[in-house]
């Protein structure tokens, strides 16, 4: 399984892959990462149907999480991959907009990783990506 | 009693006024010349002399003495002896700053003089009484008497008494501050100053007090100096601390605060020296005053010699009492007054009556203008204290709001960083369990790379820990009413400090980092009332952002772009200007509504927190009744401008 890393902060790389050291070592998930919502679109274009999961930061400089998520349920829609939001502003207003956008998911920062392991076998569309 | 007599007290009064040390000596030969009289008269005004050399720095002896005058004078029924005594304890009552027994006394001393014709004494009695109104302030009052006084003098030709009074007129047209009409008194004064040597100190403390008013600084302090000196050489302290007040209270108004703190120091010295207690009150007022933002300890100290010299000087119900004894006073006037204005008043009424009938055509016609302008003028007032309810409230629902972002703001940016203390703290419980296992099977080379793992998130977990921690603290900042004062700050020294520390900080970051810088110092804008650390502080964040958006420039450009930061001041009409200029990137259209918000920045995470021109707004508007304006053009250049009142 791969997944797309959207953040502006650049220690997210390091965490993440200390996090899934055993899921990485164990070759079960691939991570890519990114640090703008630019460099995501232009990720995507270039790795069609690779990544099934993205997981987004909301705030970033330039192009916003949710503009983001926007142009990847209108572009990419074949399959649509699975988009989770990650954010630090976990207010309504954002999770509501998260969710009219079409988000998959909605998690607040400090990042619970057990929480995101237990999703990532079960994500929101019901498929499993752990097989 | 003799003409000798007369020109004996006459003499010793002209040798006695004002002088200091030569007290003792004086008062020896006095006391030599009391054992050698045997004459009762010359007895009496011969004790009154030596009481009127403590006026000054004993008033108490002063009426000691005078009453031992005066009660001689009763036993021996010597009038003009008694009204001496009496205008003389007057004199002493208003040095101690009993200003309603001085009036009670001098009136009482006048009644006896005048309708005995004794000149000279009534004379001194008016003079008195119009230095008391001038204690109170009643300019108009001071002047009627001091006149009547002059008058007395210029009929017997007593030139001394005249010179005096010239003086004393000019000292209460320069309270009044009828310049022109002062310094025409002072130089009559002057003219005659042999016979008034003793109080040429004075003299110079009135014409120094005139030019400063005039604004002529150099001559007021020319004549305060020459006045010192003179007081130097007669030992008169008194009118030297007089003087030091006057010339700290010029260089008080002309902000030049050292100045004035050393002449103000000097007013309370030589008023210890003098035990001259009004002269402590003033200077020592003025020190707790202008020590006040700089030294509280100073400031403190000076209080408390004011107080104690307040103490000694006034005593309770003094203004109602004054009160009282004016009301008796005017009412008696008015009776005579009375009397002698039924007669005239009839024939004037005739006359009058005429007069008035052309006068009230002209009234109401003024009057209606006048009622017109008025209700407009009502209607704008009105409006304009509605607008600045309005603004008020718009200034509070924005404080409130910008309060509110910024709880908010804080809450979810301290996210950020805590997300990745408690994730790689965490983790580094894990990866221990993982060492400790992977050592017992004796894998060394994976126990070193954990090693090094584990190193490598701990620094990571400070260095989040210390962002979360700058958050918070650049909030206290910003919601924290500064407790630090304002104090007189030179604008061009403070810019220049902090566009050096922004500069050398950011070179101290990256060494690749370069920019040239232009100060463009308006030497004429002086000091002006500011809190240096929070103006510094708005500086830096001006700075810092200019500095950081060349370099940007710098770097997207590949070096093909000449940075620059400059810094400029401006001294406009009532008002202080430093402009910032860099020629970055500018501000963009779209985000120009934001760049005040709380937590808004352009910069990666990390690099700045988005509170530096939200906080510097505050400064500058809230903290300092300022303005902070904006001029760029995208892509080419952004320019700060810093509008502060120079009024203090």
């Amino acid at each position: 399984m791969k997944i797309l890393v959207v953040d502006d902060e650049k220690d997210m790389k390091t965490l993440f892959e200390q996090r899934f050291r055993k899921e990485i070592r164990e070759q079960k998930t691939e991570f890519a990462f990114v640090i703008s919502g630019e460099d995501a679109l232009s990720y995507l274009h270039q790795h069609d149907h690779e990544a099934v999961l993205i997981l987004s930061d909301i705030n970033m400089p330039g192009m916003t999480g949710l503009q983001l998520l926007q142009r990847i349920k209108q572009e990419h829609n074949n399959p649509p991959p699975v988009v989770m939001m990650i954010t630090a502003y976990g207010d309504e207003a954002n999770y509501l907009k998260a969710m009219e956008l079409g988000a998959d998911d909605f998690l607040t920062k400090p990042l619970d990783f057990s929480l995101l392991k237990d999703k990532l076998k079960i994500p929101a569309n019901g498929k499993n990506f752990s097989s | 009693m003799t003409i000798t007599k007369k020109s004996v007290a006459i003499l010793l009064l002209t040798i006695l006024y004002g002088s200091g040390s030569a007290q003792n000596r004086l008062t020896d030969s006095m006391q030599q010349m009391l054992s050698i009289i045997k004459d009762d008269t010359s007895r009496v005004l011969t004790t009154i002399d030596m009481a009127l050399q403590y006026r000054n720095t004993n008033p108490d002896s002063c009426i000691y003495y005078c009453q031992k005058g005066l009660s001689l004078a009763k036993k021996i029924g010597f009038k003009r002896g008694e009204a001496y005594a009496i205008t003389t304890i007057g004199l002493a009552m208003r040095e101690k700053g009993d200003l309603p027994k001085s009036l009670e006394l001098e009136m009482q001393a006048l009644q006896i003089a005048e309708p005995n014709n004794y000149v000279i004494e009534a004379a001194f009695c008016l003079r008195r009484i119009g230095l008391v109104y001038m204690d109170l302030k009643d300019y108009s009052t001071c002047l009627h008497y001091l006149y009547l006084a002059l008058h007395k003098q210029e009929a017997v030709q007593y030139k001394r008494g005249i010179a005096i009074e010239y003086m004393n007129l000019a000292m209460t047209y320069e309270y009044m501050s009828r310049l022109d009409s002062a310094l025409y008194f002072i130089q009559k004064s002057e003219r005659w100053k042999d016979l008034i040597e003793d109080l040429y100190p004075e003299v110079n403390r009135v014409f120094g007090n005139i030019y400063s008013k005039k604004g002529n600084r150099p001559l007021a302090l020319a004549y305060y100096q020459k006045g010192i000196e003179r007081g130097l050489k007669l030992n008169d302290f008194r009118t030297i601390s007089f003087i030091c007040a006057d010339a700290a209270r010029m260089f008080k108004q002309l902000n030049q605060l050292d100045s004035s703190i050393s002449f103000a120091r000097k007013g309370v010295m030589y008023g210890q020296m003098a035990s001259y207690k009004k002269g402590i009150l003033f200077s020592s007022a003025m020190l707790s005053e202008l020590y006040d933002s700089i030294n509280p300890k100073e400031a403190l100290r000076y209080y408390k010699i004011a107080a104690a010299a307040k103490d000694s000087l006034f005593g309770a119900g003094n203004i109602q009492t004054i009160q009282m004894l004016i009301s008796k006073e005017e009412a008696r006037q008015k009776e005579i007054e009375q009397e002698k204005t039924v007669y005239q008043n009839r024939l004037k009424q005739y006359g009058l009556l005429a007069g008035l009938g052309v006068f009230s055509v002209i009234a109401i016609i003024l009057y209606r203008n006048n009622k017109q302008k008025q209700n407009a003028n009502k209607v704008l007032e009105n409006t304009l204290t509605e607008l600045k309810a309005t603004q008020n409230q718009l200034i509070q629902s924005e404080k409130m709001a910008s309060l509110g972002e910024l709880t908010a703001g804080v809450a979810h940016e301290i996210q950020n960083p805590l997300n990745f203390v408690n994730n790689f703290a965490e983790v580094n419980a894990e990866l221990l369990d993982e060492l400790k296992h992977e050592a017992t099977k004796g894998n060394f080379d994976e126990v070193r790379s954990i090693a090094n793992d584990l190193k490598d998130n701990s620094q990571k977990i400070v260095f989040h820990g210390k962002r979360a921690d700058s958050i918070v603290k650049g909030m206290l900042q910003h919601s924290k009413t500064s407790t630090a004062k304002k104090e007189m700050t030179d604008i061009n020294a403070l810019a220049d400090e902090f566009l050096r520390l922004s500069y050398h900080g950011l070179r101290a970051k990256d060494k690749t980092f370069n920019a040239t810088i232009e100060t463009n110092f308006n030497e004429h804008i002086g000091k002006i009332q500011v809190i240096p650390q929070d103006l510094g502080r708005v500086l830096l964040n001006l700075f810092n952002n200019a500095f950081y958006s060349v370099n940007e420039k710098k770097k997207a450009l590949n070096g093909a772009f000449e940075p620059k930061v400059c810094v400029t001041t401006n001294k406009k009409e009532r008002k202080v200007e430093i402009v910032v200029s860099d020629n970055g990137y500018g501000i963009p259209q779209k985000i120009l509504d934001k760049i005040y918000q709380p937590f808004f920045t352009t910069k990666p995470s990390g690099e700045g927190t988005g509170l530096g021109l939200s906080l510097s707004y505050d400064i500058i508007t809230k903290g300092h009744g300022g303005e902070l304006k904006l001029e760029k053009r995208e892509g080419e250049y952004a320019i700060f401008k810093i509008i502060l009142p120079a009024s203090t």
